[in-house]
């Protein structure tokens, strides 16, 4: 199972894997030669045996294409310090061609199999969160189709049936409901196969006790609800928006499909946040020639490593693919055509009451968005009389901050009371700093 | 004209239940349709906030920001979630500190977003708060105005809030008078006796003890009025202070009934007449009558009248012993008093943190602890905690230099706790050939996990080579023990100090 086009990594992407900066600061230290016995590379295998504080040597084998990794030791990261010195082993040339030994072997066999498995799983994982592998058998594909659509409509029909008796019975009672008034129906629609409504639906507990917010969000589900009944009338556009947040995933081959925007797209925030057993990476992009702002989303199973492709401060000459809907957003990087390199400031940033106009203009085109990126131009934090932050532009217009975040300390520092770039999020709530461009250093807040 | 309250109200109660009735076929969708209209509109409609002040600027600080890989590792340091090799509490604090203070020495500063997380640190650790005020710089006093958690670092120290003395508990009743003496010993001894009769017994030993801070002659006269107390403890507490008080009366007459008990004698002896008993002023002075089991009276009384002289008193002009400790110590001691005499002696030294005392003392009393068993006894460790640092250096070295470890290798802990860090090149070898001599030895008179934890934060990073290299040895020779966990340990918090302070530049 030779593979000769698997080209040796740099120490920067071996480094990327690593779950924290303690397990790498570790890998680094056991990557001595003297340490190891047995190593050999055969692509895309590579084995090894360190010597580590227990009495018997360490088993570490790496599948290089995954990467997958296993190793002996007691561990529970993933990659383990023993996996990460192996693989600068082998980034810095120490590592000899070689025939791999019975142990690591038999692991590489084991690979071979479980990899088709391990994508199946990963697919599925995807799959909750909204992507999904293209189907191979057009019959049965469509219809599996059907079947689901059968059953998202009834779930649609019972859900506006339960919208109805919330403003019915007044949503005063609702406001003190447990979080089982929410659930209850949210199981309906998972069991409707409309995921994507299920959590939204659950999300209503979470604003339940603000009746002013609870009432917005059941108008825009019964929004959502009449769009799916009225579907075939809609633009296209429109029509893949509300497919989507009703819970149709849409195949990544699809999206591929679609032509590619080419800018030079520069990374000018990153969130990474749990949310449902999941690690979700939230990348925000904005194109210096397009001026168009892109989110790239990225799963791992939650304690596994993301894989470090966009780095926040660097931009990076690329072809992305949009997902279709009434407001394109979320992108996935199809080609990158040069390696990224760092900016000193973000492209396209605009003053306050701009950066509102384009929002009401996004939220024109889909009425359910509720985070929405802006870059703003010379922007200072400062606290109102009641000593709610804010932030404020040249021309005295302010946005507030979302109050979840009492006090924008970090921000706050950075800026110095002097004006600077600021890559942020807008939702209802308010604004969520992401990055800052101060002094000419990038800050992550 | 705005229909949105109109909506919520009526969703509120209920379509159900209202009054009027309804034209609309279906009240709910309806309602639910134009409070998603009205939603969108108003989401779409958020107009920017007017009249929002204008920030003053942060002053300029010239000094350049630490490099970025190091703006990480102090973030990690000020985290305590992130993991950190498995750094518990104590080691974090310290490699803070040590990051602070190189960061400083070199003339660098903190990075701005970095010190929210500093200013809290310096919050919650007094010790720490020089280091930040220093690494932060002036975009710290700036931030640290801006929130009433952080102005204790511009703030000098100021008076404490008087509501504590009036209702605190008795524990913060004692901290408000120690921060009020530092800021105002009069008014803080006024307050104290003014509200002397009302307080209880511990109450009165608490508070004695805050006046600690800031004590001067000026509170002699209430503490001699302290002595005059029923019970020994309140009078143990004046005791305390008074000893320290140069020039106190106290310190008069209790040099007078040391000097009458130790007497120069023929043949250059120490003649020795411990007190033939305790009269009423001795009493009120804070000794005691009832010895402790095993000790006789006569010798519990010399020794507490020796604990409680300063030591002053055998070397000044007048003396008849000379003017050093040796020419007390070098004598011999008649009819057996000697270890009496050494033991008041030493107490005297530790409570009056004396390192000339201490060094004398500890030479004398070498020949006996070589050959004494079982642990040393508090009084002589005590010692060991005052001595300077060169000569706890000196003592460590000899220690660490014996081919294998000795009876006196039960000191080494307090020893090397007394070598402040860094070491000098001499120790550090010393420790680390130590510490390999001894890792074959099966049962050590101290603990090796002990050692290397001190060591690992006091060696000179230069080090970082040469503990990874005896961390390799020792567990290619002693594999699957447990020093060789706390050696890779050692290690692997050495060779961090040294990546961190590379970083730093």
């Amino acid at each position: 199972m030779a593979d000769e086009t698997t080209p040796r990594w740099s120490t920067d992407q071996v480094l990327a894997l690593a779950p924290d900066v303690a397990s790498q600061r570790a890998g680094r230290g056991l990557a001595t030669p003297t340490r190891w016995r047995e190593t050999g590379t055969d692509p895309p295998g590579l084995w090894g045996r360190c010597a580590g504080s227990g009495p018997t040597p360490y088993q570490v084998v790496v599948e290089l294409t995954g990467p997958a990794v296993h190793c002996t030791c007691p561990s529970r990261k993933t990659p383990c310090k023993h996996a990460l010195a192996l693989l600068l082993l082998w980034s810095g040339g120490q590592v000899a061609a070689g025939k791999p030994p019975g142990w690591a072997a038999e692991w590489l066999d084991q690979q071979a199999v479980r990899g088709d498995r391990a994508a199946a799983r990963a697919a599925a994982a995807a799959d909750r969160a909204g992507e999904q592998t293209g189907q191979t058998d057009d019959a049965a594909a469509s219809k599996s189709r059907q079947r689901r659509m059968a059953r998202v409509e009834a779930g649609l029909d019972e859900l506006d049936r339960w919208l109805a008796d919330q403003i019915r019975q007044g949503i005063a009672g609702a406001t003190r409901a447990g979080y089982e008034h929410w659930d209850t129906m949210a199981a309906r629609l998972v069991d409707a196969q409309a995921q994507a409504l299920a959590s939204a639906v659950r999300r209503l507990a979470a604003v339940a006790a603000d009746p002013d917010r609870l009432l917005t969000e059941l108008a825009l589900l019964r929004l959502l609800v009449d769009g799916y009944r009225r579907i075939y009338q809609l633009p296209a556009d429109l029509a893949a928006t509300v497919r989507s947040r009703v819970g149709f995933p849409v195949p990544t081959a699809e999206v591929l499909a679609q032509p590619g925007v080419r800018d030079r797209w520069a990374v000018v925030g990153v969130q990474e946040q749990y949310e449902e057993w999941l690690t979700v990476r939230r990348v925000w992009l904005h194109g210096a020639g397009t001026g168009r702002s892109a989110l790239s989303l990225s799963f791992a199973p939650a304690g596994q490593p993301l894989a470090a492709d966009l780095l926040l401060g660097t931009v990076v000459d690329a072809d992305l693919c949009f997902y279709p809907g009434a407001l394109p957003l979320r992108a996935i990087v199809a080609t990158q055509h040069s390696p990224a390199e760092p900016f000193r400031e973000p492209p396209g940033t605009v003053d306050v009451a701009t950066a509102l106009d384009r929002y009401a203009a996004a939220v024109a085109a889909e009425p359910w968005l509720t985070r929405w990126p802006m870059l703003l131009a010379g922007v200072v934090p400062v606290a109102d009389p009641a000593g709610r932050w804010h932030v404020r532009d040249h021309t005295g217009a302010g946005l507030p901050i979302d109050p979840v975040i009492s006090a924008p300390w970090p921000l706050v520092a950075a800026c110095g009371g002097a004006p600077v770039s600021l890559a942020a999020e807008w939702s209802p709530a308010g604004l969520r700093p992401l990055t800052a461009w101060a002094e000419g250093r990038l800050v992550r807040l | 004209m705005n229909r949105w309250p109109d909506l919520l109200a009526t969703a509120l109660v209920g379509t159900d239940r209202r009054l009027s009735p309804s034209t609309v076929e279906d009240p709910p969708g309806a309602l639910l349709d134009l409070a998603a209209v009205w939603s969108v509109y108003r989401r779409a409609g958020v107009p920017p906030v007017r009249g929002l002040p204008t920030p003053a600027p942060a002053p300029a600080d010239e000094r350049p920001v630490v490099a970025e890989p190091a703006v990480t590792t102090l973030a990690s340091l000020l985290d305590p979630d992130t993991d950190q090799i498995g750094l518990d509490q104590t080691t974090r604090a310290a490699l803070l500190t040590e990051w602070l203070k190189v960061a400083t020495a070199r003339n660098l500063r903190a990075a701005p977003e970095s010190l929210p997380a500093l200013l809290e640190i310096g919050r919650r650790h007094p010790p720490l708060r020089p280091l930040v005020l220093a690494a932060g710089g002036a975009r710290a006093s700036w931030l640290a105005q801006q929130n009433p958690d952080w102005t204790y670092l511009t703030g000098g120290p100021s008076r404490p809030d008087a509501s504590t003395w009036a209702d605190g508990s008795p524990a913060q009743r004692v901290a408000y008078l120690a921060a009020l003496r530092h800021v105002d010993p009069a008014a803080g001894r006024e307050l104290l006796d003014q509200d002397w009769s009302t307080l209880d017994v511990e109450e009165r030993v608490g508070l004695v003890g805050a006046l600690a801070t800031g004590l001067g002659s000026a509170d002699e006269q209430f503490l001699e009025r302290v002595l005059d107390d029923r019970r020994r403890e309140v009078r143990l507490a004046a005791a305390e202070l008074l000893a320290t008080l140069p020039g106190s009366g106290y310190q008069t007459r209790m040099a007078r009934r040391a000097s009458a008990s130790l007497r120069h004698g023929p043949d250059g002896t120490v003649v020795v007449r411990p007190p033939a008993d305790v009269d009423p002023a001795m009493l009120r002075d804070g000794i005691s009558r009832k010895p402790p089991s095993r000790i006789g009276e006569r010798a519990w009384w010399l020794a507490q009248v020796l604990a409680r002289t300063p030591l002053t008193v055998w070397t000044e002009g007048g003396s008849e012993f000379g003017t050093t400790p040796d020419g007390l110590l070098g004598r011999q001691v008649t009819d057996g008093w000697a270890a009496v005499v050494h033991q008041g002696l030493a107490e005297a030294a530790s409570t009056q943190r004396d390192a000339g005392w201490a060094e004398a003392l500890l030479t004398t009393l070498e020949p006996d602890l070589a050959t004494r068993p079982g642990p040393v006894p508090r009084w002589v460790e005590a010692l060991f905690w005052v001595l300077e640092p060169a000569q706890a250096t000196r003592r460590a070295l000899a220690v660490l230099r014996e081919p294998s470890p000795g009876p006196r290798a039960r000191l080494l802990e307090v020893l090397l706790a007394g070598c402040p860090p860094p070491w000098p090149a001499e120790v550090a070898d010393a420790v680390l050939a130590g510490l390999e001599t001894h890792a074959a030895h099966p049962r050590l008179p101290y603990q090796w996990s002990s050692v290397c934890r001190l060591a690992a934060l006091r060696l000179p990073v230069d080090r970082a080579a040469a503990a990874t290299a005896l961390a390799e040895r020792i567990r290619v020779k002693h594999p699957g023990q447990g020093r060789v966990a706390e050696i890779d340990r050692l290690a692997r918090v050495l060779q961090l100090r040294h990546e961190m302070i590379e970083e730093i530049a």
